[in-house]
């Protein structure tokens, strides 16, 4: 029992072992470290921040300091990072400035946010992510590796100070490579659990996340699902958008519940994704006759004509809803002599606008005779896109050669259903 | 003269007429939703809530009625409902008095809305617009039931191409394993590629999606997919013929770019058939306000031919012109425009004085030799007789 017990103990030490490696691991790869370095250049994979030397030339505590273009200091302080594949660079201007030197050489140093000296800067940037640099008294925070500390001679240390390594003074520069998510974005539109959206390709609206590193999100990503909906529904995830608002290339599916959601990240991959939206479009079902009479006015007996030179005008109709439709046909008896269904009362499919329904599965070639019995197809998948949501409704009559005289009139019922 | 003038005044007015009554004749109807499907649930009453679209803003009355299969179980809270033309929308309710028992499967009616006072009156035809809104009710099958369905997603050429297996579960039961095998071939019936569909589970009256593995880089063309799916250790086969993208011809190339002024200039163009199947390809040419028609040409699929149509130059002055081909193909019309010069016709060569001479001479040396083979030829046949 005890033996098992021994067993399972040491189990569970080696798996705290294994886990503590790991987090140290984890929490060390990407640091940056600083070494005060006897050579006025630094070894291979590392970037020389500044020189420094004391005032007999042979040590780097209560040292001045030197630009690191200048080598004549015996001394240099020299950056890397323990992960070789992120380079430190120490160029300035365009990187975190970490001290300020009163002079290109022999020079005091004070922290990189005062301004008292515009002779020299010493900087660091990253390959990886944003330097950040700190100056507390005492010891750095976390994630924040100590470069240097530095004092004064007249109490205030953060000007008109010496250089020193990090153990000697309590006023200590610490540098790290720190970045933060930019905040959650908003979103605007459509509205949470808003049901009765309209448009099939909505435009989606967010506001734009700040950085806390500064500035706003560089890039956002927008992610759209419908859960056990049908596989034809549209579901995109679209990345890259430097936008805070996007209309979608292809139509959501009608009366579906969609979740929708942004990512907002900065240049560095650090993101935040917002709260998830839930909205529904509310499939309409909605079809204008922008023309809805036409009239050939007085015709011989055996005369025949259509409606396809304009001459009289055909019927227009106007899908003004969200769905595609499918749309028919069928009339009250027009002659007095002739049954309906008959070539003397004809009709057909036109575009009124290109493209506006599937001219394979509609009336569109040739015209069909008008039933008063039978509803006929005159439009299939009559498209609800405004550029292209409209359809002619061809008329072609010919008098029987009986047809006593007098005015005749039809209606004509248009019909219509969703088709998708 | 007078009598002319009074038919002209006629026709004006009948032009007028018709143009007045084509003004402002608009007639609209819409409903939303455009359609319900709930789930079966005996002896129950259910509530489906409506609403008419005026966006025309007329009078109007409309009448409520339900046809199909489940007619006898609808009702209407009202029978005519009255929009004005304050009403953008106006709200109505449908009551679907379901019965204890209705035959598995999906059983659908349609809902009619018809105006009471449709069309222009006056107007020898004038049309009205009747909303059919399809209504249908989910019932289950007694045990493990699903519809099966391949759904595919229109994807650019050259990026992989989503292909799903739906599973509608219209059982009394959950379906703990669906999936299945899929068999890709192209129009020829020749195996493409197969897929897998990896297993899920469905809850009951719910629908469930696998995509099939790996997703096949397909070219525009004509496809069939034939899915052999499984549930719960039901087989069920299912097959689809989808299109990727539309057919393509791509004009390659204007081989005659200098064409004469003559009644009859040949046109020769080289054109690409970017899709599966045979396509046949007809159109027209088009130089400056001269058109012809082109003859029907057949184009074996991912092939490049070269097609020649003549066109009529004459009259035209030289210079550069736009040639216009428009291609008909498919349910399609693609036109390409191609830069054209046209030229004077030039005169036939002139024979030199020189070239007739050494002809002649050519021509005498060739009957002289001629006629000496054959009068030796002659002689050698008579003396072995």
């Amino acid at each position: 029992m005890v033996k098992q017990m021994n067993k399972y103990l040491r189990m569970i030490v080696l798996c705290f072992f294994v886990a503590l490696v790991l987090v140290m691991f984890t929490v060390a790869v990407n640091d940056l470290q600083c070494i005060f370095y006897q050579n006025t250049t630094c070894p291979a994979g590392t970037a020389r921040l500044i020189g420094l030397e004391n005032d007999t030339h042979n040590g780097y505590n209560n040292a001045h300091a030197q630009n690191k273009t200048i080598s004549t200091y015996n001394y240099s302080i020299c950056c890397n990072n323990t992960n070789s594949s992120i380079i430190i660079n120490t160029s300035c201007p365009g990187n975190v400035t970490v001290i300020r030197l009163s002079n290109a050489t022999n020079a005091h140093v004070e922290i990189g946010t005062n301004s008292n000296y515009i002779n020299g800067t010493a900087c660091f940037g990253s390959s990886w992510k944003k330097v950040s640099c700190e100056y507390p008294q005492g010891s750095c925070s976390a994630g924040y590796a100590c470069i240097l500390s530095m004092a004064g001679t007249e109490g205030i240390n953060t000007t008109n100070a010496h250089v020193a390594n990090c153990s000697l003074y309590n006023q200590k520069v610490c540098c790290g490579l720190t970045n933060y998510a930019p905040v959650r974005p908003t979103l605007y539109y459509p509205a949470n659990n808003n049901i009765s959206v309209f448009e099939r390709n909505p435009n989606f609206n967010w506001s734009a996340a700040a950085d806390p590193d500064g500035g706003f999100a560089s890039y956002y990503t927008l992610n759209l699902t419908c859960g056990s909906c049908s596989a034809g529904c549209y579901q995109p995830n679209i990345g890259s958008l430097t936008t805070t608002n996007y209309t979608i290339p292809n139509a959501l599916c009608v009366d579906t519940s969609y979740n929708w959601s942004v990512t907002a990240c900065d240049a560095y991959g650090d993101c935040n994704t917002s709260v998830v939206f839930n909205f529904t479009i509310l499939s309409v079902a909605d079809l204008v006759l922008i023309v809805n009479a036409t009239s050939f006015g007085a015709m011989a007996l055996g005369q025949n004509n259509d409606t396809t030179d304009n001459g009289p005008p055909p019927l227009v109709a106007r899908n003004n809803g969200n769905v595609l439709l499918n749309v028919t046909v069928n009339a009250t008896k027009l002659f007095a002599i002739a049954d309906m269904n008959t070539y003397n009362f004809q009709f057909k499919a036109d575009q009124n606008e290109s493209g506006s329904y599937v001219t394979s599965c509609s009336q569109d070639a040739l015209f069909a005779n008008m039933s008063n019995t039978t509803a006929k197809t005159l439009f299939c998948n009559l498209s609800y896109v405004d550029v292209n949501d409209e359809g002619q409704l061809e008329i072609n009559l010919t008098v029987p050669m009986s047809e006593p005289p007098g005015t005749k009139n039809s209606s004509i019922e248009v019909s219509y259903v969703k088709s998708e | 003269m007078k009598r002319l003038n009074e038919r002209i005044s006629l026709m004006m007015l009948m032009i007028l007429a018709v143009l007045l009554l084509s003004i402002g004749l608009t007639n609209a109807l819409g409903v939303s939703p455009a359609g319900k499907t709930i789930s079966f649930t005996p002896s129950t009453d259910v509530r489906m809530d409506f609403y008419v679209i005026n966006s025309e803003r007329n009078n109007l009355q409309i009448s409520l009625s339900a046809i199909g299969e489940l007619s006898e179980n609808i009702f209407f809270e009202q029978q005519l409902i009255n929009l004005t033309a304050a009403d953008d929308r106006v709200p109505f309710s449908v009551i679907l008095k379901l019965p204890a028992s209705l035959e598995p499967g999906i059983r659908t009616s349609t809902m009619k809305l018809a105006p009471i006072f449709p069309g222009a009156e006056g107007s020898m035809l004038s049309a009205y617009i009747t909303p059919l809104i399809p209504l249908a009710v989910r019932v289950p099958y007694p045990s493990k039931y699903s519809g099966v369905a391949i759904v595919v997603q229109n994807v650019d050429e050259g990026t992989p191409v989503p292909i799903y297996v739906e599973f509608d579960n219209l059982g009394a039961e959950k379906i703990f394993k669906a999936g299945a095998m899929l068999s890709l071939y192209g129009p020829d019936g020749k195996l493409i590629s197969t897929m897998i569909a990896p297993n899920i589970s469905i809850e009951k009256d719910s629908l469930g999606k696998t995509q099939a593995e790996p997703a096949p880089i397909l070219k525009r063309g004509l496809y069939k997919i034939v899915a052999d799916a499984y549930y719960d250790g039901i087989a069920k086969a299912v097959e689809a013929n989808i299109t990727l993208g539309e057919p393509l011809l791509r004009a390659r190339e204007l081989l005659t770019r200098q064409l004469e002024v003559q009644p009859v200039s040949k046109v020769a163009l080289k054109a690409y058939n970017d899709w599966n199947t045979e396509m046949s390809v007809t159109g027209f040419l088009e130089i400056a306000d001269k058109k012809t028609e082109m003859t029907v040409f057949k184009f074996q699929k991912y092939s490049e031919q070269e097609i020649s149509a003549f066109l009529e130059t004459s009259g035209l002055a030289p210079g550069k012109y736009n040639l216009s081909v428009t291609w008909v193909y498919a349910n399609q019309i693609k036109r390409d425009v191609f830069q054209v010069e046209i030229v004077e016709k030039k005169a036939g060569p002139a024979i030199s004085k020189t070239t007739i001479l050494v002809g002649s001479v050519c021509l005498a040396a060739v009957i002289i030799g001629l006629s000496a083979i054959l009068l030796f030829k002659r002689k050698k046949t008579k003396t072995k007789y």
